[in-house]
């Protein structure tokens, strides 16, 4: 089509008026697209920028509500661990008041959710105000 | 002459510059639509890997629902019937202080329970009551809507179904080519300048789609690690579930170390207390309201309590 168009206005002998009103638009429209390209270009490296940024705290507060969770059950674990060898204890020497207190005391501990704790770190990652997690 | 021989090189290389800068345009649309298209398939590829997870983590709810069905089919129900031997005779003061009357009859009914919802998991209508048993514990009964669906709304913060707007790049003819083609008529020159604006025209507007494509690329890898948090938070529930197995195992083996039915054995307060144990500790929701995990209000609704 281009070759076709060119072909047919070569035909057609233009006024100086027009040869410069059309260089004129030519350089203007360049003009623009070159604005355009490096506002764009700008656009680009700040979206690329915001991205970067936003992974890099999801990371850093995943790690953190990981690292605590970790600890969290670790420390539990040790600590069903103690309270079950203290209840055998107790069963062995038929205490049966202290054994009763152990009980309640590890119940109490299966029902305190680790999850509690990091529930604030967890619903700071849907928080686009939070900037900072403490632990 | 000269000049017009100039001018007339200069709008020739001017159609040539912008039919080259039309042919850009045409594969940057190209290229930002492809941007565009390889960000959704990463999408749905997380999407898809989310939702596996979730299968996943329904499956542990619903071997621990059978774990403790097991326990309330076993345990205590030799717990309840001991209970109720002694009870009625009213011979062990043991007993009243550890199970109130309205208590023994809760757990009776839960044991009844617990065969219900074993025998209604088969029915995909109830498919949902097993997980979310092993969700929430015994505290409530649950209505047969609890489904998958449901579910999939434990994990809180897991993957999102929002879908992402995607900005389709025009067609060149919609970018500019349709309007100044309809002018193409004036000298050699005319056209050539005229044609190099279309193609610079048509270029801007690529440039603009491949940035929207770039924000919308953006936005989705931004989406992923969303996700690959709500992948995680399902494993750590996971260890939540393992957590409360142990201490339900351990309880239940004190259980049957020192279980009894004869009132006068020494072993018998013991056993009561360690029963008592045992029981409230199936009552622990993995999902508890107080560590709530973003609970989808809904699910709420749908549980209903005991009536004792």
């Amino acid at each position: 089509m281009n070759k076709a168009i060119i072909k047919k206005a070569g035909k057609i002998k233009p006024s100086p008026t027009m040869i410069i009103d059309g260089l004129k638009a030519v350089v203007e429209a360049h003009k623009s697209l070159k604005v355009t390209a490096e506002e764009e270009k700008t656009k680009r490296s700040q979206i690329k920028a915001d991205k970067e940024v936003f992974i890099k705290k999801i990371h850093a507060q995943k790690e953190v509500m990981l690292f605590a969770l970790d600890k969290s059950f670790k420390e539990r674990h040790l600590n069903f661990e103690n309270m079950f060898e203290k209840l055998d204890q107790a069963i062995n020497s038929d205490k049966v008041e202290l054994a009763s207190h152990i009980l309640g005391s590890i119940v109490d501990l299966a029902k305190d959710t680790p999850f509690r704790d990091i529930q604030r770190t967890i619903s700071d990652f849907h928080n686009e105000n939070v900037n900072m997690i403490e632990i | 002459m000269p000049i017009p021989f100039i001018l007339g090189g200069i709008a020739i290389g001017a159609a040539i510059v912008g039919a080259k800068k039309g042919v850009d345009a045409k594969s940057d649309f190209s290229l930002a639509k492809r941007k565009g298209e390889k960000a959704q398939d990463k999408f749905k590829k997380a999407q898809k890997k989310v939702n596996k997870e979730r299968e996943v983590l329904n499956d542990h709810f619903k071997e621990f629902a059978r774990y403790k069905i097991d326990i309330f089919q076993i345990e205590i129900k030799s717990l309840i019937d001991v209970i109720k031997k002694f009870k009625d005779s009213k011979s062990t003061a043991s007993i009243e202080q550890n199970f109130s009357e309205e208590e023994v009859k809760q757990i009776s009914k839960n044991i009844d329970h617990s065969v219900n919802i074993v025998s209604s998991s088969l029915s995909s209508a109830s498919a949902g009551a097993l997980t979310a048993f092993g969700a929430y514990g015994t505290a409530g009964v649950l209505a047969t809507a609890s489904t998958g669906t449901a579910i999939s709304s434990l994990s809180g913060v897991a993957a999102t179904n929002a879908t992402l707007a995607w900005f389709g790049g025009g067609s060149l003819a919609a970018g500019g080519f349709g309007m100044a083609g309809g002018t193409l008529v004036l000298g050699g020159l005319v056209a050539g300048p005229a044609l190099a604006v279309m193609g610079f025209m048509a270029a801007a507007s690529a440039d603009k789609a491949y940035t929207d494509a770039c924000k919308y690329e953006s936005k989705v890898d931004e989406e992923i690690e969303k996700i690959k948090v709500a992948i995680e938070i399902m494993h750590q529930i996971k260890e939540r579930i393992e957590e409360l197995k142990y201490v339900i195992g351990q309880l239940r083996n004190k259980f049957n170390e020192n279980f009894t039915d004869d009132n006068k054995d020494k072993h018998f307060d013991t056993m009561l207390a360690i029963g008592k144990s045992l029981k409230r500790s199936l009552e622990i929701s993995v999902l508890d309201k107080d560590g709530d995990l973003k609970i989808n209000e809904n699910i709420k609704s749908e549980i209903i309590e005991l009536e004792v």
